[in-house]
């Protein structure tokens, strides 16, 4: 029996349109599956049980005048390096100010301006960097949930929320999404705001949403893209119809990317290539493809442009509180500090020229296909294999993770897509196409 | 230290290591060890590869320059 909790975004959205439940109700039975489930999971630091009630309650209030937006009474979670009016912004560690700020991230902004309930903060890995906080993966506690947007993905895997905001500098909204079983959208850089939003890098990081199907995100990147002049990075760009494309029939024309399979384990080698078959069975065009550089060349790029960034944005921070930095971040940030400056500028050159390249490869296809990431969610010793999303961050292109099956050890299996820069509407509607054929999962618990 | 100056990757990681010492102090720390160890790769990755002069310019110098970038 499907039960409030298990609804996706645009069924709450609907429902609470026509009336059909309420979004206090919605709100309750997202409280109760938290009530049940957080002590395995652990992906909240903060639940806004008093904030979210009002705010459902306008919610029901604007549905009863026959007003609302596109997302009125849909409760979502923030990750914790975004700002929200009135709760405290704690980016994972214990030293920033539990003063609550006073005003939202742009993106937060747009989302409560489209009806959504801000039901609380999510985990985040320090920084938004690798360090493994206290989230499990809602299929296996045992696993990591993935990061840096772990309560994100866990809270949106283990059916707590319809849809949460996550992060990415390199693949911290698609990997975890995928080793939770949610669906993560990374839009092309420029595409969301990222103001009031804790940065790791510059040119690198990216906002981006979870939820449970394609739909969902299509529908949160809906009411949040668009130009920012607050944001050094937003881009003025049409905002297409994201949800309405995904209505589209086609089967898409696929590039399978075969050489970033010899990287991954054998049974998420073997999981790709039977999606690919599945897909191409039901109509899809697939040809192979090959990376447009290097993998290590391209790895390296964005870890030396990552890592030099961080160490610039994060200096005067760890200078005063350095032994309280975690130590994978601690590492990374030092090391950042002494880089060469040819060393980023270099990187940057050779970013512009792999961006080329790649851009080629994906002229006469709708989307690029790969593992999101090379395994299934590890333990929990590490927030697992960034490389398969960071490649695609590097470069800035719009990207999906879609649960694509479970492995033998009940764990999901996940696919990413790529489109073109600012081609989102193409890749939801590759997506939605996929998702179809490929299926949905069952509830974790 | 500059790219162009490491002769190989163990150069490359034993400047970068000197470099980390002398501004934060030298520590005993395997994810440290690792982490420097993956950016010294990184270093040696990119000191391999050859741009001509005007091949390709970062981004965020067209951006300055009033352009557009991804």
């Amino acid at each position: 029996m499907t039960t409030l909790h298990d609804l996706s975004v645009v069924e709450i959205a609907a429902g609470v349109r026509v009336r059909q439940f309420s979004a206090v109700e919605v709100l309750d039975a997202a409280l109760n599956r938290i009530d049940a489930t957080e002590s395995h999971i652990h992906a909240w630091v903060l639940v806004d049980r008093d904030g979210a009630r009002a705010a459902a309650r306008r919610s029901d209030e604007a549905a009863s005048r026959g007003e609302g937006g596109p997302l009125n009474g849909v409760p979502v979670g923030l990750k914790d390096i975004y700002d929200a009016a009135g709760l405290p912004t704690r980016c994972g560690v214990g030293f920033l100010s539990d003063t609550p700020k006073q005003r939202d991230a742009e993106s937060v902004a747009r989302l409560r301006r489209a009806g959504a309930v801000v039901l609380g903060k999510t985990v985040t890995t320090p920084f938004a960097y690798s360090d493994p906080q206290a989230t499990r993966n809602p299929w296996n506690q045992e696993r990591t949930p993935g990061g840096s947007s772990s309560g994100s993905a866990a809270a949106v895997g283990g059916r707590q929320v319809p849809a949460a905001m996550g992060s990415q500098t390199a693949g911290s909204i698609l990997r975890p999404a995928g080793y939770c079983g949610a669906v993560g959208l990374k839009p092309t850089f420029g595409r969301i705001s990222r103001q009031g939003i804790h940065p790791l890098s510059w040119s690198l990081d990216h906002a981006g949403p979870i939820a449970r199907d394609v739909a969902g995100v299509s529908l949160m990147l809906q009411v949040m893209a668009g130009f920012d002049p607050a944001d050094p990075g937003s881009r003025h760009q049409p905002t297409d119809d994201f949800l309405g494309s995904g209505t589209r029939r086609e089967p898409p024309r696929i590039g399978l990317v075969t050489d970033v399979l010899a990287y991954a384990e054998p049974n998420v080698r073997e999981h790709t290539l039977e999606v690919a078959k599945r897909l191409e069975a039901q109509g899809a065009s697939v040809s192979e493809v090959t990376l447009p550089e290097s993998f290590e060349l391209m790895l390296a790029v964005h870890l030396i442009i990552m890592q030099a960034e961080a160490g610039a944005i994060h200096a005067n921070q760890h200078r005063q509180h350095t032994a309280e930095y975690p130590p994978r971040l601690r590492a990374f940030v030092e090391a950042g500090q002494v880089l060469p400056s040819d060393a980023y500028l270099q990187a940057q050159r050779l970013r512009a020229r792999i961006r080329t390249a790649a851009l080629a490869r994906i002229e006469g296809l709708d989307c690029l296909l790969t593992p999101t990431a090379g395994n299934v969610a590890p333990d929990p010793s590490t927030t697992g294999d960034n490389r398969f999303q960071g490649i695609w961050t590097l470069l800035g292109l719009p990207t999906i993770s879609l649960p694509s099956g479970l492995s033998a050890e009940r764990l999901p299996f996940s696919t990413q897509l790529i489109a073109g820069p600012w081609r989102e509407a193409t890749l939801l509607a590759c997506a939605r196409w996929c998702e179809e054929v490929l299926g949905t999962l069952p509830d974790p618990f | 230290m500059h790219v162009g100056s490491v002769s190989s990757q163990q150069d490359a990681l034993e400047q970068l290591t000197e470099a980390v010492d002398g501004a934060f102090g030298a520590r005993d720390d395997e994810l440290r060890a690792s982490s420097l160890a993956g950016t010294a790769q990184a270093i040696w990755i990119l000191s391999q590869q050859s741009l001509g002069a005007y091949e390709a310019e970062p981004d965020f110098i067209a951006e300055a320059a009033g352009g557009e970038s991804a």
